[in-house]
């Protein structure tokens, strides 16, 4: 080590010899470094002064979260020994954010994350504060959804601030239903009929953009439960069963059918989601597979979400559920406690009835209960209610991700005649079983 | 090369090929600006190539305030300004010490710093997080400058290298003659001879980093400090993205771009008149 | 004397250790992983072996899709992207009227983001709506229409049209840049001796880009190898995994499914590949012209 020090003084010796001829290039390089030099002075001059203020730091998203903003200052405001400070970030960022921190220790105090296997990563892993007592004793029960408590409850420890409860359900405009004098379909055989009634009246039965998989995924995953059944539908899920299931070849069959039949946009395998829900704004599609937050989509868009109505699937089942999905604040286990409890009040704060109702038109579908809805978000309160006779998680937050991601490559290869049906479960079930492999 | 004759047919021919080749390049250009001036609803109703029915121009200004786009831009130009020279000042010295200095592990270096041009980022990312938070480096500009001279080097050292070798031996016996330091050689003949390179590496290297996404995203948590690319990002969402906005913003973020781009090009002819008669 | 050997080691000693910092023992740690089966967080590390690396080569469809279409992303890359950046280099290396606006022009697509250039070419390309079927059928090609990026035995070959629209300015610039530093004097010598345009090129500009061209060969082919951005904004990868790249399916490994450990051998894959082809290319070509 000794040696390396003296070497490197050597060097910077010769440095300066060399350097001796022709004054003009020692101006110029001097010139070249002295910014740098200013910049790290003036970075190191906007380090935060430590006192007795307690700071938290806190990762969110940056699309419908503008109104954290005035959030955090009211917060602030109330809570003068508490700093809050925000990143926001875009959704496949945040994700690619949150791994690195968490490999390299260097998580925030409070973080935004989907449920399901997109939010379970970290507590099982041991990363997230432990709830269950807080929401014993704050009485989360009755200050948020039960489902939502339970999406954010992994292996029996609350492991998140629930935030938002997601409904999916099938949208359509309400002019082209009137047109051809359609209602939203009770069962699945009147569905069915619907789709060919409006593929009659030329119009496109579903607007589906599948690249990312999910619009395919949401009719895919109504398609299990309505031929499997709920019990085999959350076994297949949790990979208890085999995906290897009649049930499972006929779901590959009907996207094939219906693909056939045209029921889907030109080129919906690689359509943008965007660009598919053009054909619903123009009202120029049936029916498109969305969730609660598609109230706020239309009128952010510019058009009027009043002129849509909206169903739940009609799986034939008893109860007939609903694919549901959490979002939360999760809390770093590893944070020192003064952080942890600032992290649940603000947490709490965030999620309360009244920050809620404050800016509920921007805050999307909440997990909390007693909130006065918007008139401006018409179909949120029964797409909540549908929700009241059950759930169950949606696809991709139910399967590991490298199991959904071959259920996408699945839907898309059966819709390009490039697996049968039959070969697609095939696929699924060695994709499941090579995951339990591993574990 | 100028002095040349040129048949006038093929002359004729030669504007021709480019005029049909900038028309082709230039129709996706066209429909950015159309989306950057066209209403939400419109861009989603109508058909993506039509003329805006009426030219919202404010979308320019919407932008610019919703993406916090003064504060990003300043922030960016910032790092771009120290970043980029410094960077080509290390990259240069390499270079130089790899071509001029009958330096023995020349090509064993070069190679090895080839190396990192293959490495992807991502792939990076875990160890470096670790290394800038024990350093505290994190969200800092010494920080932000280590990592973005450091993945500029493999390149600015392969295009600076190659460049470096052109010049002809000779002259660095002349130096020699005068009496230069092997510094006084770098400053005074091949910097200067070689500034159609720096040139290049000016325009490539401020435009990667002024559109450097990954390495900004996760190594800058500080909203004040954050980039364009970011700005521009928050016209993104999980279930809507704002493609006039987006549009609008991106045509505004790469005017700096461009103008380094129009400012350096010119660099390349006049780099040339230096090189032949100094 | 000491001083004569140490002098080019001071020379480089910025760069080298900002180098070694920034990407080469992050790198190794990165290719250590390679031979662990690990989540990124647990404290249990497996060691694995070669498993990855077999794995991956011999069970997973999709890593051999994106390693075929790395290989014809490079090809097409070299053959199309440099060779049109060269013809248009060529093509804009004299005094004309409008040089600065052509060379602008042409330059333009490289600056735009990513994003933007993904969304808007999947706009052009859209099936029923876009600019590129509807053209066909203004032109009564109804035939030749496609559903261009949903059909997998075309999908990467549309977006490579679009990478190709956004990339050519790159190799443009570099070879104006070379083209610059080629004296006039051999010129006026070759026409004096009664030289033809064609063979002007073969004998006196080919050879004097040669330092251009391996820059431009290397850079080529290393942006082909680690191509991302533009695949994944505009198919995801898909239909069907059918666009799947190394770099994306990388992604997807280490940042979705958490498997670190296939990862970085996706990773060490790419840098071993590209080195293989690159590196002796590289020396090659400049023992051959060495000045």
């Amino acid at each position: 080590m000794k040696k390396l020090y003296s070497v490197t003084l050597m060097m910077l010796a010769a440095a300066l010899i060399v350097a001796g001829c022709g004054s003009k290039s020692d101006n110029s390089s001097t010139e070249s470094a002295s910014p740098h030099n200013s910049a790290s002075s003036s970075a190191s001059a906007s380090q935060p002064a430590s006192g007795e203020k307690v700071s938290i730091s806190f990762w969110t998203l940056n699309q419908g979260w503008e109104w954290v903003e005035p959030a955090i200052a009211d917060f602030e405001a109330a809570n003068p020994n508490i700093k809050v400070e925000l990143t926001k970030y875009e959704v496949d960022p945040i994700k690619e954010a949150l791994k690195v921190a968490a490999s390299s220790k260097t998580l925030p105090d409070i973080w935004f994350t989907w449920g399901g296997t997109l939010g379970s990563f970290y507590p099982e892993n041991g990363m997230t504060m432990d709830l269950t007592q807080t929401a014993k004793e704050h009485q989360w029960s009755e200050i948020y959804n039960k489902a939502a408590i339970d999406m954010s409850t992994y292996g029996g420890k609350v492991s998140g601030i629930p935030v938002h409860l997601n409904v999916l359900g099938m949208w359509y405009p309400k002019s082209v239903y009137e047109k051809l004098s359609l209602k939203a379909p009770t069962t699945f055989a009147e569905f069915e009929s619907q789709l060919q009634a409006l593929k009659d009246a030329g119009v496109t039965p579903m607007a589906f953009g599948s690249k990312g998989g999910w619009h395919t995924m949401r009719l895919t995953e109504q398609l299990i439960e309505t031929f499997g059944g709920a019990e085999l539908h959350d076994k297949l899920n949790s990979l208890e069963a085999s995906w290897n299931d009649p049930a499972v070849v006929k779901t590959f069959e009907k996207l094939k059918e219906y693909t056939d039949k045209g029921y889907f946009p030109k080129g919906y395998v690689s359509l943008d989601p965007t660009e598919a829900e053009n054909l619903i704004y123009t009202e120029t599609a049936g029916l498109i597979n969305e969730g609660t937050w598609f109230d706020g989509v239309i009128a952010g868009q510019g058009f009027d979400n009043k002129k849509f109505g909206v169903f739940k699937f009609p799986n034939d089942q008893k109860p007939s559920r609903a694919s549901v999905f959490a979002e939360m604040f999760q809390i770093n286990g590893a944070s020192d406690p003064a952080k942890q409890a600032a992290a649940v009040k603000f947490g709490e704060y965030l999620t309360s009835a009244d920050v809620v109702n404050k800016y509920i038109e921007q805050y999307g579908s909440p997990a909390t209960l007693k909130v006065t809805l918007s008139p401006n978000t018409p179909h949120l309160k029964e797409m909540l209610d549908s929700a009241n006779d059950g759930g169950f998680l949606i696809t991709d937050q139910a399967l590991p991700q490298e199991v959904a991601q071959k259920l996408f490559e699945a839907q898309d290869k059966v819709a390009l005649n490039e697996w049968t049906p039959q070969q697609a479960a095939e696929a699924m079930q060695k994709a499941a079983e090579a995951y339990k492999s591993k574990k | 090369m100028e002095t040349l004759r040129v048949h006038p047919v093929a002359n004729v021919l030669r504007y021709l090929l480019l005029i049909v080749l900038a028309v082709l390049f230039l129709v996706p250009v066209i429909f950015v600006a159309f989306t950057a001036l066209k209403s939400k609803p419109e861009l989603l109703t109508r058909p993506f190539y039509a003329f805006p029915e009426t030219l919202r121009w404010d979308n320019f200004a919407k932008a610019w305030e919703q993406g916090k786009m003064s504060m990003y831009m300043k922030n960016t130009l910032f790092i771009c300004v120290v970043k980029v020279p410094l960077g080509i000042v290390i990259e240069a010295l390499a270079a130089f010490a790899l071509t001029r200095m009958n330096f023995k592990r020349s090509n064993g270096m070069f190679a090895f710093f080839l190396v990192g041009m293959m490495v992807p980022m991502q792939a990076t990312l875990v160890p470096l997080n670790i290394f800038l938070n024990k350093t505290h480096l994190v969200s800092t500009y010494p920080g932000i400058f280590l990592i973005y001279v450091g993945f500029g080097i493999p390149f600015g050292i392969l295009i600076l290298r190659g460049f470096f070798r052109t010049i002809p031996k000779e002259l660095d016996e002349a130096a020699l003659i005068d009496g230069c330091g092997d510094l006084g050689k770098f400053f005074r003949i091949i910097l200067p001879l070689s500034i159609p390179a720096i040139a290049t590496l000016i325009i490539f290297d401020f435009m990667a980093t002024w559109n450097e996404f990954l390495l900004a995203q996760i190594f800058i948590t500080d909203d004040t400090m954050k980039t364009i690319t970011t700005g521009l990002m928050s016209f993104r969402g999980e279930r809507a993205t704002d493609y006039t906005l987006l549009n609008a913003g991106v045509l505004i973020s790469i005017v700096p771009t461009l103008l380094v781009y129009l400012i350096f090009q010119k660099y390349f002819v006049s780099g040339l008149a230096g090189s032949v008669k100094g | 004397m000491i001083l004569r050997t140490l002098k080019p080691w001071l020379f480089l000693l910025p760069a080298l250790v900002i180098y070694l910092i920034v990407i080469f023992f992050p790198s190794l740690y990165t290719f250590y992983l390679s031979f662990y089966s690990w989540n990124g967080v647990s404290p249990n590390k497996t060691f694995v072996g070669f498993q990855n690396f077999t794995n991956l080569i011999m069970s997973d469809s999709v890593f051999a899709r994106a390693l075929k279409n790395n290989l014809i992303w490079t090809i097409g890359s070299l053959i199309f992207i440099m060779g049109i950046g060269l013809v248009l280099a060529l093509l804009l290396n004299r005094k004309m009227r409008g040089r600065t606006l052509f060379r602008g022009v042409f330059y333009f697509p490289y600056v735009l983001s990513g994003i933007v250039v993904a969304s808007g070419w999947a706009w052009m390309y859209n099936p029923t709506q876009g600019f590129i079927n509807k053209t066909l059928e203004a032109l009564g090609l109804e035939s030749w229409t496609h559903a261009w990026l949903a059909e997998p035995k075309i999908a990467l070959y549309s977006v490579f049209v679009a990478a190709l629209w956004q990339g050519v300015g790159q190799p443009m610039v570099l070879f104006l840049a070379g083209l610059q530093g080629i004296p006039e004097d051999p010129y006026e010598a070759a026409i004096i001796d009664g030289a033809k345009r064609y063979q002007t090129f073969r004998y006196i500009t080919w050879p004097l880009l040669r330092e251009t061209l391996i820059i431009v060969v290397a850079t080529t082919m290393i942006a082909s190898m680690k191509v991302y951005d533009i695949i994944y904004g505009m198919t995801g990868g898909g239909p069907a995994e059918s666009t799947q790249v190394l770099s994306s399916w990388m992604y997807y490994q280490t940042f979705r499914f958490a498997n670190i450990g296939t990862g970085s051998a996706i990773s060490l894959f790419l840098v071993v590949i590209t080195m293989i082809v690159i590196i002796p290319y590289v020396f090659y070509t400049t023992k051959k012209s060495h000045l």
